[in-house]
């Protein structure tokens, strides 16, 4: 009886600390609802708009905008409803099942928002956007990518390149020069794992990580943007030169040792900590993991350059780059006017409010500002540079469907495990999943 | 109805009926919808079209993952089964030796109550390679086996079996629990007896312990099998199906195809095998049972 009696204190102990435990990690990414704090008699009806977000790193911001707006406009209470990213898209696509979408949500830009365009869910948005001049705000192309039928269905707010990171001191230890063109960056790969530095910090257990590296390599090779276009408007295909020389390209800095062992098995926080934390002299990856430098322990080393050439063909002016996360207004809401009211009141303070809370990189309008005095870091003011230096674009993963990127992704993941793969193979299956996918 | 409580079943019924709804509405319905779902070509927004069979025919002559998820989960099934018989001996075993048994047996429970992604990183952190602190790699090295260190779940030779291994590990105390607790309601008297006849230690087990038990033996076995079936969280935490497909389950496939691929309806037809295999094992295990009962 006793022993029973220990076996469920136990046994209720451990529930209890277990429970606990995940109480305390759900804080982080539960749901956050914001309430009004305002009691002010208003003269119009109460309205609460839901906001459908990611979390996005960028809460300060959205949490100022959103009470600034709340106190101006005391009916009008916004409710965040926050989940990561993955569980954010999955409740945008189940809602969407269900016909209709939170008042405003956040989407991202052309394929991947093409289908709720398409039902009929978004309420187009020119009106607000030619509305105080809100539309000479944003950067020049931006908003094309979430464009459909000549209508304006979301406003961005983030944009996003593809580039090079790497620790400077690290290059300095082994005294190599930051590669220019690719066949420097596997040379210089070896000579770090040589010395027994991790070359490239990746994290191909999410294989889109693998797909954005590929992405910049066929895009050089390519002698500039427009491969992916040409395969979608019938001109060319996967089997084309570029493309099988790109693969190899790309199994050359596999077979040099550029990833961590086992690299298919990295979570993609710590393939980013690895190169933040100053574990790895290289990372390629979005512009967006700037959300993440206020933690990262090796900043002040760190700094950002181009994506390599290739073959000494294509442009370092040529990015690849997406239009990232948009804010959009449901179409089946009861306060449609309302909603989009407040879009264009975020969009309009956006910039100013980011850029006074150490947050302005990588948003997809402009600031005005000097970012040295604001006490931006070295990295950060590098990286806004980049983004002047943009002269033309291939769009990331926006094009091809999500059935075919996410095989396609995997057939990359492939070669890090068998890098011997003939290139003409890997060609093969990318035409196959991209016809089988139409 | 020999005395006791006289129940009509119009009580029966009025009893019986909300759970019955709730099950019908949560479990029933579901499956129903999905086998509709299967049957057509949908992201999961907007207008789907009605294709038939399509799915299943491109699902069963086309896809070479959906192979290698089946043999994945097969792979698992097999395994688990394999550990049912261990988990019963280790239940005899510390029963009959251990004296404060009841703590023992808690602490191979732990696993059970643990959140499936502490367990995944949890191992992780064992399978890693040395690099990355990899606990077992380091062990090995330490013992002079350098030669056998791997990037255990990123090697497509040892990924799924480094997998299984971690299921194995996680469900190892609820089964030797069940089996614990079985033992236990066995009445003292049968062994005091038994060992009057000259039967004691296996020849006991054989012949007391094993048949008493038979009930036990038949729900675990199912609910093992069925569990390896739907095996998924740990996959998902420790190699969301990579290297490439090789560690893909059935509904780590099913999740990736309805939620990443966004092929909602082919997601489904996935389901509706998974459904359907499940169903199949427990027929088969149900009848073969019904032959020892």
């Amino acid at each position: 009886m006793r022993q029973a009696r220990s076996f469920i204190v136990i046994t209720m102990v451990f529930l209890l600390v277990f429970a606990l435990a995940a109480c305390g990690s759900g804080d982080n990414t539960g749901t956050t609802d914001k309430a009004s704090g305002s009691d002010a008699q208003s003269s119009s009806e109460p309205i609460t708009l839901t906001l459908q977000t990611p979390v996005t790193g960028q809460e300060r911001v959205s949490d100022k905008i959103i009470a600034d707006y709340q106190a101006e406009h005391p009916n009008v209470t916004i409710k965040v409803d926050a989940l990561d990213l993955g569980a954010h898209n999955v409740k945008l696509n189940t809602q969407a099942a269900a016909g209709a979408l939170s008042d405003i949500v956040v989407v991202n830009a052309g394929a991947a928002m093409q289908p709720y365009v398409d039902a009929g869910l978004l309420a187009p948005l020119d009106d607000i956007l030619s509305k105080d001049g809100l539309k000479d705000t944003f950067l020049p192309l931006v908003l094309d990518g979430y464009k459909f039928n000549d209508q304006q269905y979301a406003l961005p707010m983030a944009y996003n390149l593809t580039a090079l990171f790497y620790n400077k001191a690290l290059f300095e230890k082994i005294g190599a020069e930051v590669p220019k063109t690719f066949e420097e960056l596997v040379e210089v790969s070896k000579k770090f794992k040589e010395a027994g530095i991790l070359p490239i910090a990746l994290a191909e257990k999410e294989a889109w990580t693998g797909g954005l590296l590929f992405g910049s390599v066929l895009t050089r090779q390519n002698g500039g943007p427009g491969f992916i276009k040409d395969v979608l408007d019938g001109k060319r295909n996967f089997h084309d030169p570029d493309f099988v020389e790109s693969i190899k390209k790309f199994e050359d800095l596999i077979k040099a040792g550029a990833f961590q062992e086992g690299v298919t098995a990295v979570d993609y926080y710590t393939g980013l900590n690895q190169f933040l934390n100053g574990e790895a002299a290289m990372h390629i990856n979005g512009t967006w993991i700037s959300a993440a430098f206020p933690t990262a322990k090796a900043i002040n080393d760190l700094r950002v350059t181009e994506f390599p050439t290739v073959n000494g063909k294509g442009q370092i002016t040529d990015f690849s780059a997406g239009p990232g996360i948009a804010l959009a207004v449901s179409s089946k809401g009861k306060h449609t006017e309302q909603a989009k009211d407040f879009v264009h009141y975020y969009m309009k303070h956006f910039p100013g409010v980011s850029l006074d809370m150490d947050n302005a990189i990588g948003i997809a309008q402009r600031i005005d500002g000097d970012l040295k005095a604001k006490g931006y870091s070295e990295l950060n003011i590098q990286i806004q540079e980049l983004f002047t230096k943009i002269k033309r674009v291939e769009p990331v993963d926006a094009n091809l469907n999500a059935a075919t990127s996410e095989s396609h992704n995997k057939t990359l993941q492939n070669l890090f495990v068998d890098p011997d793969v003939k290139p003409e193979d890997v060609a093969k299956e990318y035409q196959d999943a991209y016809e089988a996918n139409k | 109805m020999n005395g006791g409580l006289r129940v009509s079943r119009r009580i029966y019924a009025v009893f019986v009926l909300p759970s019955l709804l709730v099950y019908l509405l949560l479990v029933f319905f579901p499956i129903l919808t999905s086998v509709y779902f299967s049957m057509l070509n949908w992201s999961g927004i907007g207008k789907a079209k009605y294709i038939g069979i399509e799915n299943f025919v491109n699902l069963f002559t086309k896809d070479k993952v959906f192979w290698t998820s089946l043999k994945n989960t097969f792979l698992i099934v097999g395994y688990s089964l394999i550990e049912l018989p261990i988990t019963l001996l280790v239940a005899i075993l510390v029963n009959r030796h251990v004296r404060r048994s009841n703590f023992l047996i808690s602490v191979y429970f732990i696993p059970i109550i643990m959140s499936s992604v502490v367990v995944g990183q949890l191992w992780k952190a064992i399978y890693n390679p040395v690099s990355q602190g990899g606990m077992l790699n380091k062990i090995l090295i330490s013992t002079g086996l350098e030669s056998w260190t791997k990037a255990w779940i990123a090697d497509p030779s040892t990924a799924i079996y480094a997998l299984i291994i971690v299921g194995m590990w996680q469900v190892f105390g609820y089964y030797v629990l069940l089996y614990f607790t079985a033992i236990r309601g066995i009445p003292d008297e049968l062994f005091e007896a038994a060992r009057i006849d000259g039967a004691e230690g296996l020849k006991a087990d054989l012949h007391i312990t094993l048949p008493l038990v038979g009930y036990v033996i038949k729900i675990s076995t199912i609910l093992m099998v069925v569990g390896a079936l739907k095996a998924f969280d740990i996959v998902l935490v420790m190699t969301g199906g990579g290297p490439a497909h090789r560690t893909e389950v059935i509904s780590s496939y099913m999740y990736n195809m309805s939620f990443i691929s966004l092929k909602y309806g082919y997601g489904s037809a996935l389901s509706t095998v998974l459904v359907l295999l499940c169903l199949i094992a427990t027929v088969i295990m149900n009848r073969a049972f019904k032959r020892f009962d």
